[in-house]
């Protein structure tokens, strides 16, 4: 059994999820310092979803280990409950129980409940403790999941696309919320999502998940700086070769070239000049969702 | 401890309205009868019979609620996916189980309780005959016997099949499953192989075996099982 630094928040060492023959998570190994905000990004079925369940003890590992601050997310996951707030994608909260009831429900069952804070969200978030969850909007079950995610001042807090299915306006309150907790209190923050604008916007790191595996793991900021798509025209005759290397994916129609690189630099256009006859060379900045696709197209065209 | 028992209330609250009104009405209404009849100069059927019938109705409606009960134990919220939630919070699986195990055990023990003291307090105070007599008299033993195994059986049984299914209906239909299975096999035993009085010596003791074997491994598995 490996020890986990209490310098990370989540850490997980070869972690591995089989349903039968397929591995929806394959051989993971993640550490999320204390304090930060990781962005899990990845398509549908990466494998994002069944590693936040096993961080919350809600599946149990085929092979390797969860920890979250240090404790085993099976064998601990009463502790680790307590100081990990959860927001899953899909809402299950008692429909039947007022908004106020679900607050008095869940209330005891955590050692640090601040009642203060939770007044607070109840007033930012606009919630009625009358109402009764099934007469609340989609929006508004997503709005008392935050809550009742952070009220207890957790340590960490884990999102698993909280943000689907919300229209525009829920939404950007809904991160609202989110950055309101993450700026008042240090928190470390595991952000999954689709809404890559979002997580751009959250987080300081990025892991990207690809068919079960960690395919990128570095600062949001570092990718976006060091990612660039660069656009050139070949002149009449000369055909494109071997890529600049980083190449994470290309694509040529007739004379233009487009090619997003990995860990681009002066020299990379250096590289294109002296290799091929070229009569317009650019570089343009890629946002966080660019950036995505154009791994996950590299990845299947390389697959 | 005190919002899970508070939850499961509220889950099973239309259930345990039901089991009241079940295992008192049947008193009430013969109670009150009688009372009318003798109110209009009639003559009331105070009779041990009396009080043994209406033990019977009380306990035979009853077990409906005893295999429903056993059937929402876990199922009811796996059916509304509210397990998941539950699933999140920071509750050991043993304080979920035995939140519900009172909630399913509480009552069932009310239930004959209210019965038992119909039949052996109230009656012999009302009858004057003894509480032995009562229950001597209208064959009570073998009934009390014969309920008991009942209410185990479709009570453990019915808590086993609401761990290991996601709808308490089906559950609490898969506990009366149990008790024709293990009725028609003692039935098939009796009349296919001959073995004489099978059915009568040793139904009440498989069908107790069968509830608590239900029970039991319905926890284990619970224990076990990550949800959802």
């Amino acid at each position: 059994m490996t020890t986990a630094s209490p310098a990370f928040a989540i850490e997980t060492v070869g972690l591995t999820k089989r349903y039968g023959p397929k591995e929806a998570v394959s051989d993971l190994t993640l550490r999320i310092p204390r304090g930060s905000a990781f962005g899990f990004i990845g398509p549908n079925g990466a494998g994002k979803s069944t590693t936040i369940k096993m961080l919350m003890g809600l599946a149990r590992p085929s092979a390797g280990e969860a920890r979250v601050l240090g404790l085993d997310a099976v064998h601990d996951s009463v502790a680790v409950k307590q100081r990990v707030g959860y927001v899953p994608e899909l809402h299950f909260i008692y429909r039947w129980m007022r908004v106020g009831e679900v607050i008095a429900f869940c209330r005891p069952l955590y050692e640090n409940w601040n009642d203060r804070f939770c007044a607070d969200l109840l007033k930012l978030f606009e919630l009625d403790p009358e109402r009764k969850v099934k007469q609340l909007s989609k929006g508004m079950v997503a709005k008392l999941a935050l809550l009742l995610a952070v009220a207890h001042e957790p340590e960490v807090l884990i999102l698993d696309e909280p943000t689907s299915g919300l229209d525009p306006v829920v939404r950007e309150e809904f991160l609202d919320g989110v950055l309101r907790t993450l700026c008042e209190r240090e928190r470390t923050i595991l952000f999954s999502s689709h809404a890559l604008s979002d997580v751009q916007r959250i987080a300081e790191t990025v892991g990207l998940i690809y068919e079960g595996r960690l395919i990128d793991h570095c600062r949001t900021e570092d990718l976006l700086n060091g990612t660039k798509r660069i656009r050139a025209v070949l002149r009449d005759g000369c055909i494109p070769g071997p890529p600049p290397e980083g190449t994470i994916w290309q694509r040529v129609q007739q004379r233009e070239w487009l090619m997003t690189v990995r860990g681009f630099s002066p020299s990379t256009l250096e590289y294109l000049r002296t290799k091929y006859a070229l009569d317009n060379v650019e570089v343009i900045d890629l946002g966080l969702e660019d950036v995505f696709k154009d791994l996950i197209k590299g990845r299947k065209a390389t697959a | 401890m005190k919002s899970l028992l508070w939850k499961d209330y509220r889950i099973n609250r239309l259930l345990l309205i039901f089991g009241f009104v079940v295992c008192v009405g049947p008193w009430v209404i013969g109670i009150a009868r009688n009372l009318l009849l003798e109110w209009r100069g009639g003559e009331a059927w105070w009779a041990p019979e009396f009080w043994v019938t209406i033990y019977g109705i009380s306990l035979t409606l009853s077990l409906f609620t005893f295999a429903m009960l056993g059937g929402n134990a876990v199922a009811a919220e796996r059916a509304d996916r509210s397990a998941e939630f539950l699933a999140y919070l920071p509750v050991s699986r043993g304080a979920v189980l035995a939140s519900k195990s009172i909630i399913a055990l509480g009552p069932t023990l009310l239930i004959w309780t209210v019965n038992l003291a119909a039949l052996f307090i109230v009656a012999p105070a009302i009858t004057h005959v003894s509480a032995a007599d009562i229950v001597a008299k209208s064959d009570g033993r073998e009934s009390l016997g014969l309920f008991a195994g009942l209410t185990v059986l479709l009570l453990g049984s019915g808590w086993f099949w609401s761990t290991v299914l996601n709808s308490h209906g089906l559950a609490t239909g898969m506990s009366f499953f149990t008790l024709a299975a293990v009725g028609m096999g003692f039935i098939g035993l009796e009349f296919g192989c001959g073995l004489e009085n099978f059915l009568e010596n040793w139904f009440v003791t498989t069908s107790l075996l069968v509830g608590i074997s239900g029970y039991v491994g319905g926890c284990a598995y619970y224990l076990r099982r990550l949800e959802p």
